[in-house]
């Protein structure tokens, strides 16, 4: 009975001084040289990428190489492989978004870019680092084109007749928005919609003596900046943007019709061309006070 | 020199030194690259600038670099595409990895609006245009003719066209401690001419009289020299549990050209000069900072933002005119002050912008996600008030500072209701106050409900339904002494941006993974405006999208693409005609008659939009082709009715029109391990018709007003283009 107690006091002892191996020991990692002699393709792609690069700090490649993102991998192989065998992430649907993006968030956590990526409307929306991110093969299209697969709209808007310069690689969607999120409306780089317009248009930025108050306010009240079929991406045509806020004596209140175009009976300079802008040109903002042979041309109403 | 030399001979010193330094040391160094050469040829559409909007097209030589080269520790990426043209773009970036790193880039955009301009006008490109004709007493034919050669082949022809150079670079410094330091500096400078257009102001008639002129026009080519300087810098701090930073931004921005100084056509007995205004000068500055606190309780994240932003001028009021009502340019101070009652020589323009954001994410239940936020803004418009008499009237009118602020804030919630099925709830408020003397103020309340749903492997369905009410606050109620008087109508006008209205938006959308390499989308958007409270301006909006995509794609063998998009918008206003003569009324309610009727506009518009692709190998590691095809169709009307039938008001049938076709067709062939050869065909249409250009006249002549002059911009819209290419491109 004393032996059998002290036996037991012994292993219990034994199993308080000595720890478990609740951490992973080294015999629960494969090692990447078996990784690749099956996943040869894509050990080639992992090693050519940044991510296999040892010269990096705090790579992959100097800490687990495959297995540091896709989890252990001696279970897989001691199981003989194969698809969905072992404690694997393999960044498919069947991973939910927040899984997926831990396994980046690990390591990119403290990058500055990813500082409002709890914040943003990705996150919110289940889109995971791996939906816009091949680690493997790079960048291997056009930025707008990771983006148009989910922002369909868009991909109509910027091919439509006046647009920025998108397709051209001019100007990418990163320019005006982060995807990794913001605290701003839309994830815009700045705190308001002017202010990210100005960055490429310092020219409207006045200050104006005369100011055209829903310019001040907001860009995109008369323009789509992902693109229209309208000229200089107004959402509406001019006149008929213009008519939906002013109405006065004769002009704008008259009715621009068909008659009014340059073939039309009565042409009219408010119609033909360049519409209302043929005269108000200065429709952002003017510095002239006034023509003094009419009051009517004057900065105040943007014809000066 | 020409900077583009400049840059070009910078960059392939660079790139040849790059090479050098890596054939010295191949042990430790790793590159790759490519170099792709080859020769372009355009046939048709060189006269229209759409075809070049934003591409230099010219036919000859095309060249893109790259190279890459990892050396120990420190990388270098180097990249020139379309060297030598127009839309050209360098970039060097290389660094130290964890250390630092850094980047230079020199871009050009290039952006042609119209060719083959005209205009009667010299010094086209400068701040002041000018034409030689001799001075008459009076206009002595019928029409209102200016005295300017009116034979329009004798006119100047020129571009509508800027081109703009972006150059700039950005170091990044990362300290071995969570500190940081980023600094950036660009400059613009963006060159080239755009159209503006003005009222003459006056003309003299055939009696010889000036009479202040309500009707004619002058489209004139104004100068673009603007540059565009900025730096940043951001100094930050980062952890797992803290990201913090500040950042300092200047800007100034130049235009040598205050004005577009333009001889008056209509003004035949003396040279009178007219000024028109152009961008002014202007200083920005920026200080902001940002924090972020990360691993709080319940998996919450805490986010603060504030910024403080300042734009600034100075400008001279006494240069701003030219008087025109004497037929002689008079700018003298006393002129200013005691005829047209100015009350300030010099315009202070002082804009500032204070901002300050605040959010807050937590995972209080494990299926639970909560963000609650607020942003607010508030612009300060402390310029110079400008007051001046209005001479037509006699009453004085002054510049309106217009300030505002913005007070925004939500809360959105999403929900795990089961493992295949995701809910979200929010609620977002935004109330607007402004210093206007119309819409004083707007509060936006806003609701959405969202479900997701994946029950099935093969589908993924999302809906979502948010509706918006916006309260205003007009106080244009007691406008106006009668009705007759013309500020009588502005009871009843509201801007669409600032009126009461309930807006509805409905989203629908299905990912279908149809089998193992085909994945099929549908998507439908429903969103309608209704301007409830709106007499006179838009009534209400709509807007339907249809689109439908399939990828099909079998990895190394064949992807498939196609997409079909249907679009409708819809505009729906109501306005009042009033001419002032004889019997009328600026009230809407009241009876319609020929001098005052209401009207009303429906504009319309439909777009189509195709396309498809395919790519794929024909020969294994030998050759691929490629070839992709879209097809974009628009077509508006606008309908009018009005009371009574007064006018017999004629619909507009064709209206931003357009049929745009794009084929390109791509095939590579390796020759050799290294050695490329690709080969490339593309088609390129567009068909634009609108009852605003069908028919132009560069001078358009009527009985019963002056002539109008234009110069053909934004007229060549057409083109019917084929490009041929074949490169040669070295891998190593």
């Amino acid at each position: 009975m004393k032996r059998s107690l002290f036996f037991l006091l012994f292993l219990s002892v034994s199993f308080l001084v000595f720890p478990h191996n609740d951490a992973k020991g080294e015999t629960d990692y494969a090692g990447a040289e078996t990784c690749k002699s099956c996943h040869e393709a894509s050990y080639e792609s992992y090693s050519k990428s940044i991510h296999g690069k040892k010269v990096v700090p705090n790579n992959p490649a100097n800490d687990k190489g495959c297995e540091t993102c896709h989890g252990l991998g001696a279970s897989h192989v001691e199981k003989g492989g194969g698809r969905g065998v072992g404690e694997f992430i393999i960044f498919s649907k069947k991973e939910s978004a927040e899984e997926k993006s831990a396994v980046c968030l690990n390591c990119h956590e403290t990058s500055k870019k990813l500082a409002l990526w709890d914040m943003g409307q990705h996150k919110k929306n289940d889109v995971d680092c791996t939906s816009c991110h091949n680690m493997h093969l790079g960048e291997t299209e056009k930025q707008f084109e990771i983006c148009v697969r989910c922002h369909k709209s868009t991909k109509i808007d910027i091919n439509r007749q006046s647009r920025h310069p998108v397709l051209e690689g001019k100007v990418k969607c990163s320019d005006c928005h982060n995807p990794h999120g913001t605290l701003s409306h839309g994830m815009i780089l700045t705190d308001n919609v002017n202010q990210l317009c100005y960055k490429c248009h310092a020219d409207k930025r006045g200050p104006y003596v005369w100011e055209h108050p829903p310019v001040e306010e907001n860009c995109s009240i008369c323009h789509n900046p992902h693109g229209s079929k309208t000229a200089k991406l107004m959402r509406e045509k001019i006149p008929n943007i213009c008519e939906d806020c002013h109405d006065w004596s004769r002009h704008p209140g008259t009715i621009y019709d068909a008659r009014t175009g340059f073939a039309g009976s009565s042409p009219s300079n408010r119609f033909f061309a360049r519409s209302c802008t043929n005269c108000h040109s200065d429709i952002h903002g003017s510095i002239a006070p006034v023509d003094p042979s009419s009051g009517y041309n004057s900065g105040k109403v943007f014809v000066r | 020199m020409r900077l583009k030399s400049i840059c070009l001979i910078t960059f392939s010193l660079i790139f040849l030194s790059s090479n050098t330094s890596f054939a010295n040391d191949p042990d430790n160094s790793d590159a790759s690259g490519s170099i792709k050469i080859g020769a372009r040829s355009v046939e048709g559409g060189e006269d229209s600038a759409k075809l070049w909007e934003y591409r230099d097209l010219r036919d000859g030589a095309v060249g893109n670099v790259k190279l890459n080269i990892d050396k120990e520790s420190y990388f270098l990426n180097m990249t020139g595409k379309s060297i030598g043209l127009d839309d050209q773009f360098f970039r060097v970036k290389g660094g130290r990895y964890g250390h630092y790193n850094y980047s230079i880039y020199y871009d050009e955009i290039v952006h042609n609006l119209s060719f083959r301009n005209k205009t009667f006008y010299s010094g086209i490109g400068s701040g002041s245009l000018d034409y030689y004709a001799a001075n008459r007493s009076a206009n002595t034919d019928s029409s209102y003719t200016p005295n300017i050669p009116t034979t329009e082949f004798l006119w100047s022809k020129f571009d509508y066209s800027t081109n703009r150079r972006d150059m700039g670079l950005t170091f990044d410094i990362k300290f071995d401690s969570p500190y940081y330091l980023t600094v950036k500096a660009s400059q613009i400078e963006t060159k080239g001419i755009k159209p503006i257009g003005s009222p003459s102001g006056v003309y003299v008639d055939r009696t010889g009289t000036q009479t202040s002129a309500f009707g004619n026009l002058i489209e004139i080519p104004a100068p673009i020299d603007y540059w565009t300087k900025n730096i940043s810098l951001e100094g930050g701090y980062k952890t797992k549990g803290f990201v913090g930073s500040v950042n300092l931004l200047f800007s100034k921005f130049e235009n040598p050209n205050d004005f577009l100084r333009w001889r008056n056509p209509y003004v035949t007995t003396s040279s009178v000069y007219e000024k028109t205004s152009l961008p002014p000068d202007n200083d920005y500055y920026k200080l902001s900072a940002q924090g972020v606190l990360k691993q709080l309780p319940m998996n919450s994240s805490l986010s603060i933002n504030a910024g403080y932003s300042n734009i600034k001028n100075s400008l001279s009021m006494l240069n701003t005119i030219t008087s025109s009502a004497s037929g002689t340019a008079t700018t003298t101070p006393t002129y200013f002050t005691e005829t047209l009652g100015l009350n300030n020589s010099t315009y202070t323009g002082d804009i500032s912008y204070t901002t300050a954001s605040l959010a807050l994410t937590a995972k209080p239940r494990d299926l639970l996600d909560l963000k609650l936020y607020y942003n607010y803004l508030k612009k300060d418009n402390k310029s110079t008030l400008i007051e001046y008499t209005d001479l037509t009237t006699g009453g004085k009118v002054d510049s309106e500072l217009f300030n505002y602020s913005k007070n925004n804030f939500g809360l959105d919630a999403d929900y795990k209701l089961s493992s295949v099925t995701k809910a979200a709830i929010g609620y977002e408020y935004l109330k607007i106050d402004r210093e206007r003397n119309d819409a004083k103020s707007t509060s936006d309340n806003s609701v959405y409900a969202e479900v997701k749903n994946n029950s099935f492997d093969f589908l993924t369905a999302k809906l979502k339904y948010q509706r918006l009410w916006r309260s205003s606050d007009f106080k244009n109620d007691t406008l106006g002494t009668g009705t007759t008087d013309v500020n009588y109508i502005r009871r009843f006008l509201r801007r669409f941006d600032a009126t009461d209205k309930t807006m509805d938006l409905l989203k629908l959308g299905f990912d279908i993974y149809a089998a193992e390499h085909l994945d099929i989308g549908l998507e439908y958007t429903y969103k309608t405006n209704d301007y409830n409270t709106t007499k006179l301006g838009r009534t209400k909006d709509k807007r339907d999208e249809y689109y439908v995509d399939a990828v099909y794609e079998y990895p190394d063998r064949l992807k498939l693409t196609g997409f079909v998009d249907y679009e409708t918008a819809k505009y729906d206003s109501y306005h009042r005609y009033i001419n002032p003569t004889g019997t009328y009324s600026y009230d809407p309610d009241s009876a319609p008659v020929i001098n005052s009727y209401n009207w009303a506009s429906i504009l319309e518009d439909k777009n189509w939009s195709v396309g498809a692709g395919v790519e794929m190998p024909v020969r294994k590691d030998k050759l691929d082709v490629a070839a992709s095809w879209t097809y974009a169709e628009a077509d508006g009307r606008n309908d009018f009715t009005s009371q009574n039938n007064i006018g017999n008001p004629l619909d507009i049938n064709i209206y931003d029109d357009y049929k745009k076709h794009t084929l390109n067709v791509k095939a590579i062939y390796r020759f050799v391990k290294n050695m490329n050869i690709i080969g490339g065909y593309a088609y390129e249409s567009m068909e634009y018709k609108d009852e605003q250009y069908d028919g132009y006249e560069y001078v358009m002549t009527t009985a019963t007003s002056p002539n109008s002059y234009l110069t053909g911009a934004y007229k060549d819209r057409n083109y019917n283009a084929n490009i041929v290419y074949l490169l040669t491109s070295y891998n190593f």
